[in-house]
């Protein structure tokens, strides 16, 4: 597989290299910061002009988060939470991507229009009028209350719709010559060929979910419903008391998970991608 | 839930009902409260919401209540600030209140007017308040909340700064203010003489006092506004003073004041109770001897805004007579200190200023001091359209170079856009 | 067999019955791959839309919340106000500004970013991929902070540089001239990584034996680029642009985390507008605001539908 370059490619020379590992260091030198900062004490932080590696690492941040959150408890929700929607997307952004795609049903259109409307509207004046909605569903302080408003994005539908355009009608044609029902279809060929769109959407969607704040804040009535974000908002973003330190003490803990399911879901799905499709 | 159906249908005939029902205008009598049997003791669970710090550390205050009365189980959920406010609107249209909730003194007239909240009986004694506390929580003459803490705006200063520009006092006047921040930048070897917001970051909080200090007031008794007076130009060219003097920074971001002031280069500003603390963590051992608070300079008087919050308890709730004695017991005096000392929330009960942890704190005694001389923002519903109206003409004055005349009319004519809501 | 005795007639009949079950078979199974958008669309969606509409026509304010029938519909005056609001206007024009400088520069460098990874570097590829999506997905308050050093006036790292080089730098936030591309810049910066792992997940979904079919047929890399790889990225290429273009109409979180509008409403965006006026109470305005930035997004999602002569 790593047998030389396939046509199409651009080899890699080291001026390519050169420009990457610049913007790498432009993009993630923010990024780098805050997380050394999070070990600094809160008046080395407000030094300016700041300093780059802590003169004097502490734990402290970190320390005063952990002993006042309980985070076993927020995580597992946020877990949890984070896990289902995503497998809710997958599956459901999936199917109707392909349906939107590949199959001809009467009303396409308009479901169309419905996924399309959902990403364009400004969610700020929707959020109280579908809390009621999930009061009068009586799902409030549920996991299904946080769950089902986004168990199946718009995005996503639009993004399988627009992967699943790109792949050939042929493969379809093909299977049902061979007596394969619409769902086999689905399910056996097209999805397989999807792995790269579905990392992506997987990815995207933990993300959403991960850092989603006002919407779990408001079903849940109690802190045993309460998740990551809204615990470290509690005590690193409080209004008047900015202690930078625990705040980013704070992000630095919430982006840790999500760089694991990238790695988790670069490994899985996108490598070793590089022969697919058309036998 | 049943509450929560009904809540939805409501909505949905809200939503298909166009040709609309009309708004009932407000009544003029006050709201009844209904009162609160004292003869039994408090019983039940009681559900209550608090945002940020507060949340945290209620539930310890709250164990020796309960301990004190073995019926009664308080339940505190914090809520983070920035997210309260679109949580408690929601709980009201789906009926979902809990029973008790904090709420800041400027959200009071906005939530008061939505009938979700149970006016305040008598078992409460508000007679022990400081008066100005009592102005935000009482909407449409009927008083829908209790103070539970306060804060105002006091002088902080560099003492080190300020001697060494030969001024040994604090500033107590408007002329005295400019002369120190003058000295702190010639001889003081402070770069700016004083902070003040250069429009956005709170320019309300300022201006409004000044207007106070010489006897005015942005809305008049007829319920109209009047930012277009002598007093409000001479306010607002007093702000802009500052700036054109080279006597406090104009562009500047959340947090370069605090940091100012610790290193040196910031001689004054007017802020709130809040920062003693985060200047006594950010300047380290000996840097308590450095700067010193005061009631901040005046004119005719040396009024500050003063802030807070409300308890309040709900219509909606299923244990109302608990949650009222919850709020009684919390309002006690020796409550409120030992309130103090667990969060640093300064009492709104007068009596409580009395105890030795803050009439012998030379960092804490002075907001005492200035609370007697401390008035709320004007009680209308649009406050929020107003503070951000002045925060914009504010900012037009000192970046953008407009005379405080024209700003002081545009004001005029902002304001009487927004309305006062009623 | 039995089909072999029959008439000519018959037997196209006969094809004609199965096309046609097909046909129902397959719309079915497309109703089948639907139904759990639509119905969680019917269940939570499409009230809070109607109720939105609704709102649009009415004076509805926050005080109305727990009595929500007791309000006044005032027609089409909430848009008429909107007409005459200047801070409106003065939002959408920041915000198309804004738009058509930070959409073409992060696709731009998204897929530069894109190509480079998925084929030329095979070292690093991990870190550099990681790497760029940092950005994306640090949280808001950090990226707040993380910027304001950065853009600080006086000690800030832009500045500092400057001014080693002899330069005074501006005051990056507060002056009107460079609020709104220091805010573009930071925004272009943010989503970089997003858009490079859109176009590389498309670049990826390519069959390599389309490749290699080209060089068969003689392509050399430019023209297997031309005609194998851009067709093929076409959808992709079609999603990133419109879902930048709605996301960035609609952007937000700069302004709020960064400049609050200012100085002087230059980064006030229909977005923040709409934030404010909610936050005042005022949710009838607020909706009618909404609908309108809807109109806008629909407008020119249309326009790029069309344009990229989607079928």
């Amino acid at each position: 597989m790593a047998t030389g370059t396939r046509p199409g490619e651009y080899r890699g020379q080291p001026w390519i290299y050169g420009v990457l590992v610049v913007g790498l260091v432009v993009v993630c030198l923010p990024f780098v910061w805050m997380v050394f900062s999070s070990f600094k004490p809160e008046d080395e932080i407000w030094r300016f002009p700041p300093t780059f590696l802590p003169e004097r690492p502490t734990t402290a941040n970190y320390a005063d988060l952990l002993t006042q959150l309980d985070f076993g408890r927020l995580a597992f929700n946020s877990v949890l939470i984070a896990l289902v929607s995503t497998a809710g997307n997958l599956l459901f952004c999936s199917m109707l991507g392909y349906a939107l795609a590949k199959l001809d049903f009467p009303g396409k259109r308009l479901v169309f229009g419905l996924v399309m409307s959902k990403l364009m509207i400004p969610g700020m004046v929707l959020v109280i009028p579908t809390f009621v909605v999930v009061a009068a569903l009586g799902l409030i302080n549920t996991y299904a209350g946080i769950i089902l408003p986004g168990l199946a994005g718009p995005m996503g539908v639009f993004m399988m719709r627009q992967f699943m355009l790109g792949l050939p009608d042929d493969l379809a044609e093909a299977a049902r010559i061979d007596g394969a029902g619409e769902y086999r279809i689905f399910f056996r060929i097209f999805l397989p060929l999807c792995k790269p769109a579905l990392a992506t959407l997987g990815i995207l969607t933990f993300l959403g979910s991960w850092n989603s704040f006002l919407w779990p804040l408001m079903v849940a009535q109690d802190k045993d419903l309460f998740t990551l974000p809204v615990g470290v908002a509690l005590f690193a973003f409080d209004h008047q008391n900015t202690d930078y330190g625990v705040l980013l003490a704070g992000s630095t803990m919430l982006v840790l998970p999500v760089i694991a399911v990238f790695l988790f879901f670069q490994r899985h799905f996108v490598q070793g991608i590089a022969t697919t499709g058309l036998k | 839930m049943r509450l929560a159906t009904k809540a939805g249908l409501g909505l949905l005939a809200a939503a298909l009902v166009l040709t609309g029902c009309g708004r009932s205008t407000g009544t003029a009598a006050p709201e009844q409260a209904k009162e609160v049997a004292t003869d039994t003791p408090a019983t039940g669970t009681v559900k209550v919401w608090a945002m940020g710090g507060e949340g945290e550390k209620l539930p310890q205050l709250a164990k020796e209540y309960e301990a004190a009365n073995p019926g009664v189980r308080i339940e505190v959920t914090a809520i983070p600030w920035g997210q309260a406010h679109d949580k408690l609107a929601g709980a009201i249209a789906a009926k979902t209140t809990p029973d008790l909730s904090m709420m800041g003194t400027t959200w009071m007239p906005e939530f008061g007017r939505t009938g979700a909240l149970d006016p305040v009986p008598s078992l409460i004694d508000t007679t022990k308040f400081f008066p100005a506390a009592l102005e935000p929580p009482t909407v449409d003459k009927t008083l829908y909340g209790v103070p539970w803490y306060v804060d105002t705006r006091v002088l902080f200063y560099r003492k080190d700064i300020l001697d060494k520009a030969g001024i040994k006092q604090a500033p107590r006047t408007w002329a005295e203010l400019t002369a120190a921040a003058k000295a702190a930048q010639d001889k003081g070897g402070a770069k700016y003489g004083m902070y003040l917001p250069p429009g956005k970051g709170g320019a309300a909080d300022v201006y409004l006092p000044w207007i106070w200090q010489q006897g005015g007031d942005i809305l008049g008794a007829d319920g109209t506004f009047t930012f277009d007076t002598p007093e409000s130009v001479k306010a607002l060219s007093y702000y802009q003073s500052f700036f054109t003097g080279k006597l406090a920074p104009m562009a500047t971001q959340p947090g370069d004041a605090e940091r100012w002031f610790v290193d040196g280069s910031l001689a004054m500003q007017i802020t709130g109770p809040w920062m003693v603390s985060k200047f006594l963590e950010l300047g380290g051992p000996g840097f308590a001897d450095k700067f010193a608070v005061a009631p901040v300079p005046g004119d005719k008087t040396r009024t500050s805004f003063v802030g807070g919050a409300d308890l309040v308890v709900f219509k909606d709730s299923p244990n109302r007579d608990a949650a009222w004695k919850f709020v009684n017991w919390l309002s006690d005096p020796a409550v409120q200190v030992k309130w103090y000392g667990l969060q640093k929330d300064l009492p709104s009960v007068q009596a409580a200023w009395q105890a030795p942890a803050l009439r012998d704190n030379d960092k804490v005694a002075p907001f005492g001091e200035q609370l007697k001389d401390a008035k709320a923002t004007p009680p209308i519903g649009t406050f929020q359209q107003i503070q951000k109206l002045i925060e914009d003409q504010s900012e037009k004055l000192i970046v953008g170079g407009v005379s405080p005349e024209d700003t002081a009319k545009a004001l005029q004519q902002g304001a009487e856009r927004i309305g006062t809501g009623a | 067999m039995a089909t072999a005795t029959l008439p000519e007639s018959a037997r196209r009949a006969a094809g004609a019955r199965a096309r046609s079950s097909d046909r129902t078979r397959r719309a079915v199974a497309g109703w089948v791959f639907a139904l759990p958008f639509v119905l969680l669309y019917a269940a939570f969606e499409l009230f809070p839309l109607i109720v939105s509409v609704v709102m649009s026509f009415t004076d509805m304010r926050s005080t109305d919340l727990r009595d929500p029938l007791n309000i006044n519909t005032v027609g089409l005056d909430n848009f008429a106000r909107i007409l005459g609001d200047a801070k409106f206007w003065q939002a959408t024009w920041n915000t198309l500004v804004f738009v058509a400088f930070s959409v073409p520069f992060t696709l731009a460098i998204g897929l530069a970013l894109g190509i480079a990874l998925n084929s030329g570097v095979r070292r690093l590829r991990a870190v550099f991929r990681i790497g760029f999506y940092l950005p994306v997905i640090s949280s808001g308050v950090a990226v707040a902070v993380i910027w304001r050093y950065l853009l600080s006036t006086d000690a800030g790292l832009i500045n500092s540089a400057l001014r080693l080089a002899g330069i005074d730098g501006p005051a990056w936030l507060n002056d009107t001239r460079t609020a709104l591309p220091s805010l573009i810049a930071m925004a272009v910066w943010r989503h970089v990584g997003f858009a490079m792992v859109i176009f590389l997940a498309a670049l990826q979904g390519i069959p390599r034996e389309l490749y290699e079919a080209a060089e068969i047929d003689g392509a050399g890399r430019r023209q297997a680029f031309r005609h194998v790889t851009l067709p093929l990225l076409r959808p992709a290429v079609l999603f990133i642009v419109v879902i930048s273009v709605i996301g960035n109409l609609q952007f937000f979180e700069e302004p709020f985390i960064m400049t609050q509008g200012g100085p002087l409403d230059t980064t006030t965006s229909i977005s923040y507008q709409i934030y404010t006026t909610f936050g005042f109470g005022q949710y009838g305005y607020a909706a009618a605001m909404s609908w309108v930035l809807f109109v806008i997004i629909a407008c020119l999602t249309l326009l790029q539908f069309r344009l990229m002569r989607e079928k």
